[in-house]
């Protein structure tokens, strides 16, 4: 996914984990800093949306999706905080739900070092124009 | 970058522990880290709302060529605004992290366009703080996002004094 203006403010990036599947990757500094040790909630939601969309991409891309890049805009997204976002590298993986002609939807985890502690969890949905 | 950025500017968090000065609090929340560095400035505040101006900017956007700003912004400063309207609303500070939030994208934003934020905490007790949001380009009737959330107290005890 090219990178957003926004995504490179905030640090985001991707890589592609042992499954194959493509994962979002925010290294928080200063843009992403709420307080010590803390990173902003805003910057939480910005990772999950971020590795919503991967992941729509991905699904539509493995459906056989047409040339033309689909555009996505994202129509809600909810986040659960459970517990503080680090400001050390953190990551993101969507799983989608359903993928639907008009909408996906993608539930979203994000962790810090160990994936099986969430520091927060999303359901977001997606709009797709094709 | 140094491991923990602006570690130095957050200082001051800890000395508006219960302070009336809400002000003081804008300045000092729209001095640090993200919120300041996405350039949000604080325009008002009145009983439970706060409202803030996000000044459109290119590096805030979502791609190169439409100018509009990122969603993730608009979710970010929906989020931020009702930070600190449980202070307009308690009428002293009090820390309630975000629990849940959840952002409607109601409508694409203009290009190029300021957008102002508005946070309302429209109840709070010791342990809770229920918010809504609001984000437009000047006419509240017609919204780009709206959001909605649950903010927790970091303590329940330290409020029982």
């Amino acid at each position: 996914m090219s990178a957003s203006p926004y995504a490179a403010f905030l640090n985001l990036s991707e890589e592609v984990n042992a499954d194959g599947r493509k994962v979002a990757v925010l290294n928080p500094g200063e843009t992403c800093y709420a307080r010590e040790g803390v990173m902003h909630g805003g910057a939480t939601g910005a990772l999950l949306e971020y590795a919503a969309r991967l992941a729509v991409l991905d699904a539509l891309r493995q459906k056989g999706n047409g040339e033309k890049p689909p555009s996505l805009a994202t129509v809600s997204m909810t986040v659960d905080y459970l517990r503080p976002g680090p400001m050390s590298p953190n990551r993101a993986l969507g799983r989608i739900v359903k993928l639907g002609q008009r909408v996906a939807h993608v539930n979203v985890d994000a962790w810090n070092a160990d994936p099986g502690k969430l520091f927060a969890t999303g359901k977001i949905t997606i709009g797709i124009q094709q | 970058m140094s491991a923990d950025p602006g570690k130095a500017a957050a200082a001051p968090k800890f000395d508006i522990a219960e302070s009336p000065d809400l002000e003081g609090g804008l300045r000092i929340f729209t001095s640090i880290g993200h919120v300041a560095k996405m350039g949000l400035v604080a325009t008002g505040h009145g009983s439970g709302w706060i409202t803030y101006l996000l000044p459109w900017r290119k590096d805030l956007t979502s791609d190169t060529t439409s100018d509009v700003i990122d969603n993730a912004v608009i979710y970010s400063t929906l989020d931020s605004a009702c930070a600190l309207a449980t202070w307009a609303k308690a009428g002293h500070f009090r820390g309630y992290p975000t629990l849940d939030f959840r952002v409607d994208f109601v409508r694409r934003p203009t290009p190029r366009t300021d957008l102002i934020v508005r946070g309302e905490c429209y109840a709070l007790d010791a342990d809770y703080a229920f918010m809504r949001a609001i984000a437009h380009e000047g006419d509240p009737d017609d919204p780009v996002a709206t959001g909605s959330g649950t903010f927790m107290s970091f303590s329940r005890e330290a409020y029982r004094k």
